[in-house]
C-alpha cells in the first residue's frame, strides 16, 4: 500500500509538472501527437478485373476501420497485394505479402503488411502487421477468384 | 525413385543390358556442356490463356554423351500468369504417381506433357532412351508451389522416374522459377548414369481435358490456360534456363518470344 501510494504521488507530480509545462508554453502551433490504433479488419471481395497473374479486387471491409477495400494482386508463388481501404475522412495504402498454403483451388495464404501512406485524416499513416486471406482460383466456380482478407497490426497516423 | 509398377519388366530390361555390357568402362565425365531453350506460346494472343510450348536441348562441347543434369531452373516472364491459370486445381503426390501413375491422379492435376530423349553410352556405343513426361501440381507445403514431374522411359528400357519441382518467386523481368532437382538414374547397376538431351513439354491446356463433377456426372473441360497480359511487355516475354550438371559445371539458355504481329509493346 505504502508503495502504491508513493507511485500515485509521483504520478500526480509528474501529472501537474506536463500540465504546467503545457500551461506556461507560449501558444504556437504545433504538430498533433500521432494517433495509434490497434487495427484488425476483414474483407470479402470480389473481381474486378484480371490480367495475367495481376488481379484487381473489390469490397467492403469491416472492422475497426470500415470501408471499402480495393486489392491490386499479383499473384505468383508469392502472393502480394497493394491495397488502399478507403475509411471515413481518408484512405489508407500499403502492402501485403503472403506464401500459399492448402489446397491448390482454394489456397490460403498468410505473411506480412505494411502500411506505408494515405490521404485525408490518415495522411501520415504509417504501420504494420500480418496480412492473411484465400482466394478461389478456379475460374470455373461461382465464387471464381473471391477473395477472403484479415489484415491486423498497429496504425500510427 | 523408380516407381513400382512395371518393376518386373524394369528390372528385366536392367538386367538384360547389365549382362549384356557388364565388362563396359564408364566414360569420364564431359568437360562441359552447351544447352538451347526454344518457347513458344500457343496460342500467342495477349489477353488470352495459352500453352507454354519449351524444347530444351542439351549437348557435350566436342560431341559425345554430356554429363547429366542435376538441376533445372526454368525462369519465366512476370506478366504470365501460371498460378492464375486454372491449371492444376487438384493435386497428386509423389506416392500415388509412383503405385499408379499419371492415371492414379486427378485429372484437375495435369499442368503438361511431352517427350524427352536421354543417352547413355554403352561399349563404346551411344544408346537413345525415349520416355513420355507428365507434369503435376502437387500439394502445397511449406509456403512453396509443388509440383512433380513423371517420366515414363519406354524404349529400350522400362523405367519410371518421379521427381519434384517447386515454383519459386524470381527477381524481375522473371516472374516465376521453376527449380526442378533431377536424381541420377543409373542405366544398369554400376553403369554410368542416363544423361539428358533433349525435352519437349508443354505447360498448359493444349490437349488436356479436365473433368468436374457436377450433379453426380463428370463433365469434360478444357482448362483457361496461362493468361498473357493484355499488353506485350518491352522486347517480349523472356525465358531463361539453367542447368547444373553432374560434373560440376553449368550452362545457361535464354529465350524472348517476340510480341505477336500488330500489337504494340507495353512498358
Amino acid at each position: 500500500m505504502p508503495l502504491r501510494t508513493a507511485a500515485a504521488t509521483v504520478i500526480a507530480i509528474l501529472a501537474l509538472g506536463i500540465g504546467a509545462a503545457i500551461t506556461s508554453a507560449p501558444a504556437a502551433p504545433r504538430a498533433r501527437p500521432a494517433l495509434m490504433l490497434t487495427v484488425t479488419d476483414t474483407a470479402h471481395l470480389k473481381l474486378v478485373h484480371k490480367h495475367g497473374e495481376y488481379i484487381n479486387e473489390e469490397g467492403p471491409a469491416t472492422g475497426t476501420l470500415p470501408g471499402r477495400v480495393k486489392l491490386s494482386l499479383e499473384i505468383g508463388p508469392l502472393v502480394v497485394a497493394h491495397f488502399t481501404i478507403e475509411a471515413s475522412g481518408g484512405s489508407i495504402s500499403g502492402t501485403g505479402t503472403g506464401k500459399p498454403k492448402g489446397r491448390s483451388e482454394e489456397p490460403s495464404f498468410g505473411g506480412t503488411m505494411t502500411v506505408s501512406h494515405g490521404t485525408g485524416r490518415y495522411k501520415h499513416a504509417h504501420g504494420h502487421g500480418g496480412f492473411y486471406g484465400t482466394i478461389n482460383l478456379n475460374p470455373r466456380s461461382p465464387r471464381s477468384y473471391s477473395m477472403a482478407v484479415q489484415t491486423n497490426g498497429h496504425l500510427s497516423y | 525413385m523408380l516407381a513400382s509398377r512395371p518393376a518386373v519388366a524394369r528390372l528385366a530390361a536392367k538386367a538384360a543390358i547389365f549382362a549384356a555390357t557388364s565388362c563396359v568402362m564408364a566414360t569420364p565425365a564431359a568437360a562441359a556442356q552447351t544447352s538451347r531453350l526454344k518457347i513458344a506460346l500457343v496460342p500467342e494472343r495477349l489477353g488470352q490463356g495459352t500453352t507454354i510450348e519449351f524444347s530444351i536441348q542439351i549437348a557435350k562441347v566436342g560431341g559425345g554423351v554430356p554429363s547429366p543434369v542435376t538441376r533445372i531452373q526454368l525462369l519465366y516472364p512476370k506478366q504470365v500468369g501460371i498460378v492464375t491459370s486454372g491449371l492444376g486445381l487438384a493435386t497428386c503426390t509423389e506416392a500415388v504417381l509412383e503405385i499408379l501413375g499419371g492415371d492414379g491422379c486427378p485429372s484437375r492435376s495435369l499442368m503438361g506433357y511431352g517427350t524427352a530423349i536421354a543417352e547413355v553410352e554403352v561399349g563404346g556405343e551411344v544408346v537413345r532412351e525415349r520416355a513420355t513426361t507428365s507434369i503435376f501440381m502437387a500439394p502445397i507445403a511449406e509456403g512453396s508451389i509443388n509440383i512433380l514431374f513423371l517420366v515414363n522411359g519406354y524404349s529400350p528400357l522400362l523405367a519410371e522416374l518421379v521427381f519434384p519441382g517447386l515454383l519459386l518467386p524470381a527477381y524481375p523481368p522473371y516472374g516465376g522459377d521453376l527449380s526442378i532437382k533431377v536424381p541420377l538414374l543409373e542405366s544398369f547397376p554400376e553403369g554410368p548414369d542416363v544423361a539428358l538431351v533433349k525435352v519437349r513439354s508443354t505447360i498448359g491446356p493444349l490437349g488436356i481435358t479436365y473433368y468436374e463433377h457436377i450433379h453426380g456426372r463428370f463433365i469434360p473441360y478444357s482448362p483457361s490456360g496461362i493468361s498473357l497480359p493484355p499488353r506485350c511487355p518491352y522486347q517480349g516475354f523472356p525465358f531463361k534456363a539453367t542447368f547444373d550438371f553432374a560434373d560440376g559445371t553449368q550452362s545457361t539458355s535464354s529465350e524472348r518470344v517476340p510480341c505477336p504481329g500488330g500489337h504494340r509493346q507495353g512498358s
